[in-house]
């Protein structure tokens, strides 16, 4: 018998829940991510706590990410919900590092080196390296021109910034 | 597009009267706006044609092309073949013509052959564990060949070539092909990396990542080389239609480098720059 191939989406919603059950289940620490709403698996919110010994440490920055209808053929896109004062970030709050990026789409100029997406990836491996993208800034792939300015030329001021909006994070 | 932007940052904030690019750099279209509405385009022209075409004479080809090596070539080739099958051109074309190819000769097989196919390819999974693939990552991919496989015994050439059609299924088997060929490089690292190795230091790992396991990335002749190696069970042969010298156009094939089956399906693909389809003998 002939039977109709699957309905169209079926794979992204079926992806999208296990990689939620695997976050709340074994989720890397300074992470949580989940749907906003469990009836639009396509709408996530996630929090990310600043990593130790940098600016951003005490800080829990909230983001949205959004996927396609073909994910986890095409990536995701990442957007802050707060401020966020970084060479990465643009002034939206969208998240510009290459793992967000297949290869050949190269808005930043990403290094050659640096990791792609590819159907392979997940939510974790973004939210990771979304991590360390605030632990080390790439400033050859500026997002935030003024950020990347200041982190060049004056760490102080940044970190000086950067603490400014971790206050703000945790409405102090 | 960004070119001006390494010496923008280091510019001096107080240089008044010189023009500062972020001034309106912000007006125009962004780099990233600009890539989205150049891959909506290659999108809208790629969705014009099948992922998957009908079977087609030869000679179909010739009407392409006024080039005297090109419509040789064609010539001389129509003589031996039965003909070609349009393969969309969305960068995935290779893949799917492989995949494609390898289920119309499974679809011929009788049941008790497509079982066994079917559990040879199922059971390279391992391979992709080896190669430190997440379950969770590759599972969906796998299940959708399997469930082809399944559906395979009833379908018809037709039938099947609707199943290609259908971006889900094309695109699960494309990734799940895509993933075989990454894992053998992976783990046959001492065989690749002489070829991987660019002075530039590029590893194992990122050569698959940018060009194996990235979706809609072109197969070069390592990433089809692998595949063959990981599948096993085909044996492929590349017609190239290029400008080069000769009436007949150049024939390159792959075999696996340790076969399993005694008898290989032969796939042939023809390839015109920058373009796979499928080449019929």
């Amino acid at each position: 018998m002939y039977k109709k191939p699957s309905a169209k989406g079926g794979t992204a919603i079926r992806r999208l829940m296990t990689e939620y059950k695997q976050l709340i289940n074994d989720g890397p620490d300074g992470i949580s991510a989940g749907p906003i709403d469990e009836d639009n698996f396509f709408e996530w919110e996630c929090l990310i706590q600043g990593p130790e010994d940098t600016p951003f440490e005490g800080g829990v920055f909230p983001a949205t990410l959004t996927f396609p209808k073909d994910y986890p053929l095409s990536p995701p896109t990442m957007k802050f919900t707060c401020e966020m004062f970084h060479p990465n970030v643009y002034k939206d709050g969208t998240v510009c590092i290459s793992i967000l990026h297949p290869p050949g789409d190269d808005p930043n100029m990403y290094e050659s080196a640096s990791e792609r997406w590819s159907p392979i990836q997940s939510v974790e491996k973004i939210l990771i390296s979304v991590m360390s993208m605030l632990a080390e800034p790439n400033d050859e792939s500026g997002a935030n021109i003024d950020a990347c300015k200041v982190w060049r030329n004056d760490r102080a001021e940044y970190g000086r910034i950067v603490k400014a909006n971790v206050r703000k994070t945790l409405g102090l | 597009m960004m070119s001006g932007q390494d010496s923008e940052v280091n510019q001096d904030d107080t240089s008044a009267g010189t023009i500062n690019p972020s001034d309106y750099v912000t007006e125009e279209l962004d780099d990233v706006t600009i890539l989205r509405l150049t891959q909506e385009i290659k999108d809208h022209e790629a969705s014009k044609t099948p992922l998957v075409g009908e079977l087609k004479p030869i000679s179909v080809l010739l009407d392409e092309y006024a080039d005297s090596t090109f419509r040789a070539k064609i010539k001389a080739l129509g003589g031996g073949s039965t003909g070609y099958r349009p393969i969309r051109g969305d960068g995935n074309c290779a893949w799917r013509a492989f995949a494609f190819r390898f289920f119309e000769f499974a679809q011929s097989y009788a049941p008790d052959q497509i079982a066994e196919l079917k559990s040879r390819i199922m059971s390279l999974t391992k391979l992709l564990n080896e190669a430190g693939y997440n379950e969770n990552g590759y599972i969906d991919f796998v299940e959708e060949t399997e469930s082809l496989f399944d559906r395979l015994p009833g379908l018809t050439t037709e039938t099947l070539v609707s199943e290609f059609n259908n971006m889900e299924v094309s695109s699960a088997v494309i990734v799940h092909f895509r993933l075989l060929a990454a894992a053998y490089v992976k783990t046959h690292a001492e065989d690749y990396m002489p070829f991987i190795d660019d002075g530039e230091g590029t590893t194992i790992e990122e050569y698959c990542n940018r060009q194996i396991e990235a979706f809609a990335v072109e197969a070069d002749h390592l990433a089809l080389s692998a595949l063959v190696n990981a599948v096993g069970v085909a044996d492929l042969g590349v017609v190239y239609m290029d400008r080069s010298e000769g009436e007949d156009a150049v024939v390159h094939t792959f075999e696996p480098m340790s076969a399993s089956a005694k008898e290989r399906m032969k796939i042939d693909l023809l390839y015109r720059p920058g373009h796979y389809d499928i080449f019929y003998r």
